[in-house]
């Protein structure tokens, strides 16, 4: 491929690519250096990539998520002592009531295991098949089928997520 | 929760975040600097055969510190300063009196003006450690390193090295590394507790601290215990310090007076600073020699950093223009050759708040 296709791609993919690494990352600005290392260790290759270079970078940004998101830490960034678990707030309205369901959901995923939370952005937000995830994971089918059925499993156990005592009641 | 919700709350979080700024800057800049990583990389393995061949490795055993990339042509008999490919000079620093030295890993008492108050290399296994030391100053920085043999990158993610005061809430974390230390000197600091200039205000000069060192799951923070795990940490007391203020006095960042670069000593020569909101472009001369540049922004946060659209840019030294995200800062060398003048400006919007500065360092003679 032409390097000039490489600009192309970074001006018409950089959007779907960082609302994935969002998805991740949880964080825009870390979303954005994710995107800018994973394009760039992609420029490298980019002579090597005869088709679907977007499952290619894809990759890359899965990968890297994992080991550059350790290296950030090395900068000995300060953290709460704890994390607070959240309380599910009693809440009176079915509009607030979603509302705090999707908040709680959020921070549920914040709490699942890298690989977990990329399987279930891949499966569930890009859409995409087991194998293609396992392709995109670089591992087998039968661990991406493991992973998400685990990741699901947390999330439905999150306290957090289940239902309150009222709610019970009102079903 | 079912699927569908899954699928909403990724759909409407992936979606809130609009359209992607313009990455392609970005993403240059990063391909530059990983081409000079990579010929930095090269001339360092061309240096490891030369090194070996002139018996540079440590008399003590434990390997020498690891050096950056040299010349091929540079001997340990010659008694000009050994030139690495980035220009500037490096030397391996022999162990002194007060080195906590241990399984080939070595934290130095002193690190350019900074003193180690206390320091511990554990031994494999041991999840958990304390450091003692009775304070003679609240400016400190602190070390915690966590190293998993066995494991990989990834799986060592799954853990953390803790650095906490006793007495005091909160705690600082620090990701554990796959696989076996490296043999080299461990980092002199890197966290640096407090506001910037005010120091670890939990600390009292004169009286017994204490900061525990500890393994911990980093999903739910709580001890952990790997198997042959080894934790090092270490509290350097800093030297005197320069604070870098805003426009109405209040400091935002505090920059070492003195430096330490491949064994070698460098003194800061001068600060200049200027608003984000009003900026004027910051200029130095480049001294005759050897020198370092400090040169970022700081005051507040800065929310998108990460953008490549903005940023602040250092231009005249080898290598070409690099762009720093508002936030930031860090040193760039300027090796014999530099250009006589260095400028700092901003690229794309800036901010309405910090403060950026660019800061001088001359090789101490």
């Amino acid at each position: 491929m032409e390097r000039e296709s490489f600009d192309d791609f970074v001006a018409t993919r950089s959007t779907r690519l960082l609302r994935t690494a969002y998805l991740l990352t949880h964080d825009r600005a870390l979303a954005e250096d994710l995107v800018q290392a994973s394009l760039a260790k992609a420029w490298f290759a980019w002579g090597r990539i005869e088709s679907r270079p977007e499952a290619y970078v894809r990759r890359v940004m899965v990968n890297t998520y994992s080991s550059w998101w350790r290296r950030r830490w090395n900068g000995e960034e300060a953290t709460a002592e704890l994390p607070e678990r959240h309380e599910a707030h009693r809440l009176h309205g079915a509009e607030n009531a979603r509302v705090d369901e999707r908040t709680d959901l959020w921070r549920a995923l914040e709490r699942l295991p890298k690989r977990q939370r990329a399987v279930v952005v891949l499966r569930f937000y890009e859409d995409l098949s087991e194998a293609e995830t396992a392709e995109i994971m670089q591992c087998s089918v039968g661990t991406v089928k493991s992973q998400a059925s685990r990741a699901l499993a947390k999330l439905r156990i999150d306290p957090t997520l289940r239902p309150t005592a009222d709610e019970e009641l009102a079903r | 929760m079912n699927v569908t919700d899954l699928r909403d709350e990724l759909t409407t979080h992936a979606d809130d975040l609009g359209a992607a700024p313009d990455l392609r800057a970005g993403v240059a800049t990063r391909v530059r600097r990983t081409r000079r990583r990579r010929a930095t990389a090269a001339g360092a393995a061309t240096l490891a055969v030369a090194a070996l061949a002139v018996g540079l490795v440590g008399s003590t055993g434990r390997q020498a510190p690891a050096v950056p990339a040299g010349r091929a042509s540079v001997t340990a008999t010659s008694t000009a300063p050994m030139i690495g490919s980035d220009g500037m000079p490096y030397r391996t620093v022999p162990d002194a009196p007060g080195d906590v030295v241990k399984d080939g890993l070595r934290y130095r008492a002193k690190v350019a003006d900074d003193t180690l108050a206390a320091g511990f290399v554990g031994d494999r296994g041991q999840g958990q450690f304390s450091l003692v030391w009775t304070p003679t100053t609240t400016h400190v920085s602190f070390s915690a390193e966590c190293y998993l043999p066995g494991l990989t990158h990834d799986q060592a993610g799954a853990y953390l090295v803790s650095v906490s005061l006793e007495g005091a809430t909160g705690f600082f974390a620090s990701s554990c590394t796959g696989g076996e230390p490296p043999a080299h000197d461990l980092p002199a600091g890197g966290g640096v507790p407090g506001e910037p200039g005010q120091g670890w205000k939990e600390l009292t000069v004169g009286k017994t601290a204490r900061v525990r060192v500890q393994l911990v799951d980093a999903r739910t923070n709580r001890p952990a215990a790997v198997d042959g795990v080894q934790l090092a940490g270490a509290v350097y007391e800093q030297g005197a310090q320069w604070p870098v203020k805003d426009a109405s006095g209040k400091t935002v960042a505090s920059l070492p007076v003195v430096v330490e670069q491949q064994g070698y000593r460098y003194e800061l020569g001068g600060v200049t600073t200027a608003p984000l909101a009003s900026w004027r472009d910051l200029t130095s001369g480049v001294p005759a020699g050897i020198g370092l540049f400090t040169w970022g922004s700081a005051g507040g946060d800065f929310p998108g950093s990460g953008s490549s659209e903005s940023g602040i840019r250092l231009t005249g030294l080898p290598g070409g223009a690099d762009v720093r995200p508002y936030g930031s800062w860090g040193t760039a060398p300027a090796p014999d050759g530099s250009d006589h003048t260095v400028t700092v400006t901003t690229v794309g919007k800036r901010p309405d708040h910090g403060t950026g500065f660019l800061a001088l360092y001359t090789l101490e003679h």
